[in-house]
């Protein structure tokens, strides 16, 4: 079962940073959706073209405080712009 | 700037150069030895100050300092004579620097300089120090001090793309571009949120250089440079949350990476000598990659910095970097700046934080005692003209 999560920012951001934003966002917009015993796609708007590892971090924190890194890939998958976006936020995460 | 006064608290011990009272007017000269100018002279030039505030109290005297001919030694140095001058302006002191600078790619960005509004101009440029100090984003020049309230917009997002909108007119390849672009967003984004203080972002792109060479060299190359200073002023520095949260913490609560710094503290403390102590060791496992300043069971944190910076290296042609934080500094130099496969950065030839200690002189000590973290960035490229 797939559970899409899709990220609203304002249509002339292009760029997200900031590991406090990166938490908020997830507070404001993941939290009351995410589904533990389903595969959550998190998906960034097309405007989005960059995001800073901060971001990343603060913004998964509270999933891999819940479910590890082990688990993560069974539980969470990323949909941005291109694949490189999509590995870039992944890697900045557990690399 | 936010607690910029600490820079002066925490440097009151000795004594300044003399002054000379002629007229209304302070006279200040600062000797630097071969006209080279470095921390040692900011720090006399900082221990002046506090000289003449204690000595003349509230009142608001000219200030006149005479550099005579200098080289500064890098970015960083003409950034915190700066801030000196912006600190003296806003305790209402009229302040003029006499100086003839000599320039290089290092330090090219002082042509665009606030300093030059107090150079042998009239008293209403001083008048516009605080807002140049403040802000300007023209020519080969970006210059930004980023209040610490809005933490929770995306202040960050947008100021990664003000850089790299900056330095897209300079033909800098579009990932170095990002890089230096984000390198610089973290770093503020960890004054504002760790430090909780305002931060100087100061960045300018040395155009059309060419190396100085001896009668044989043909290297007629084009080199530019990207010349970076980050600073935030602050009673935090650099290693704090390391110390109180893992250092000085219940070992009972910490699991994971957090344990194996516990276990390096263990092997680096028998290390320990008079240029190598328990503060860099925290400086340099700040820099560990998952291992953050938070109190949380797992971190998702860590700043990257070095795998950065060794990107960054990897494409200059020569590069000066380093942070200053309290009275101690961290030499990111060539060579040393990679992580090992787990994630750990010892800032030695063996990647190894655990059980080996950095290379001699990467830590070391600071010409001023630095409240807060300041960094030095200066990358040389090889390029085309621009």
């Amino acid at each position: 079962m797939k559970n899409d999560i899709i990220l609203q920012f304002d249509k002339a951001t292009t760029r997200l940073a900031g590991n406090p934003y990166g938490r908020n966002v997830y507070a404001d917009q993941v939290e009351s959706k995410i589904k533990y015993n389903a595969q959550n796609v998190i998906v960034f708007p097309d405007n989005i073209e960059k995001v800073a590892s901060s971001f990343v971090q603060g913004f998964f924190a509270k999933i891999v405080e819940k479910i590890g890194y082990a688990e993560f890939d069974n539980i969470i998958s990323i949909k941005a712009k291109n694949s490189e976006l999509e590995n870039n936020i992944r890697n900045d995460l557990f690399v | 700037m936010k607690n910029l006064d600490l820079l002066f608290n925490w440097n009151s011990s000795g004594e300044g150069n003399k002054i000379k009272l002629e007229g209304n007017t302070l006279k200040v000269e600062i000797p630097s030895k071969k006209g080279l100018f470095n921390g040692k002279q900011i720090g006399i030039i900082i221990k002046t100050v506090n000289s003449i505030h204690k000595r003349y109290g509230n009142i608001k005297i000219s200030i006149e300092f005479y550099l005579g001919k200098i080289e500064f030694i890098d970015k960083l140095t003409y950034i915190f004579l700066e801030c000196i001058c912006y600190y003296l302006i806003k305790h209402g002191h009229p302040v003029q620097v006499f100086m003839i600078v000599e320039n290089n790619i290092r330090i090219n960005g002082i042509n665009s300089s606030p300093l030059l509004l107090l150079n042998k101009t009239k008293f209403n440029s001083i008048c516009k120090f605080p807002d140049r100090f403040h802000f300007e984003i023209y020519g080969y020049h970006f210059r930004r001090v980023i209040r610490c309230e809005k933490e929770k917009t995306n202040y960050l997002g947008n100021l990664y793309e003000e850089i790299d909108r900056f330095l897209k007119p300079f033909s800098i390849d579009e990932k170095c571009r990002d890089e230096v672009a984000l390198v610089v967003t973290e770093l503020v984004g960890n004054a504002c949120e760790h430090a909780e203080t305002d931060c100087l972002v100061d960045i300018d792109v040395a155009p059309d250089f060419k190396k100085r060479c001896e009668s044989s060299c043909t290297d007629t190359n084009y080199y530019y440079g990207i010349n970076i200073a980050v600073i935030d002023f602050s009673e935090k520095l650099l290693g704090d949350s390391i110390k109180e949260n893992i250092l000085y913490t219940d070992k009972s609560v910490l699991s994971g990476r957090y344990l194996d710094v516990v276990e390096a503290y263990k092997y680096h403390k028998q290390h320990f000598h008079e240029n190598y102590f328990e503060d860099d060791f925290c400086n340099i496992t700040s820099f560990q990659s998952k291992i953050s300043g938070r109190k949380e069971k797992f971190s998702t944190g860590g700043t990257g910095l070095p795998k950065l910076i060794k990107s960054l290296e990897d494409k200059s042609d020569t590069h000066r970097c380093y942070v200053i934080s309290g009275n101690r500094c961290i030499n990111f130099y060539q060579g040393i700046l990679e992580y090992n496969e787990n994630g750990w950065i010892g800032f030695n030839n063996e990647k190894n934080y655990t059980s080996d200690v950095p290379e001699e002189n990467v830590v070391g000590e600071c010409l001023i005692n630095m409240p807060g973290t300041a960094y030095n960035f200066n990358f040389v490229m090889k390029g085309v003209k621009i």
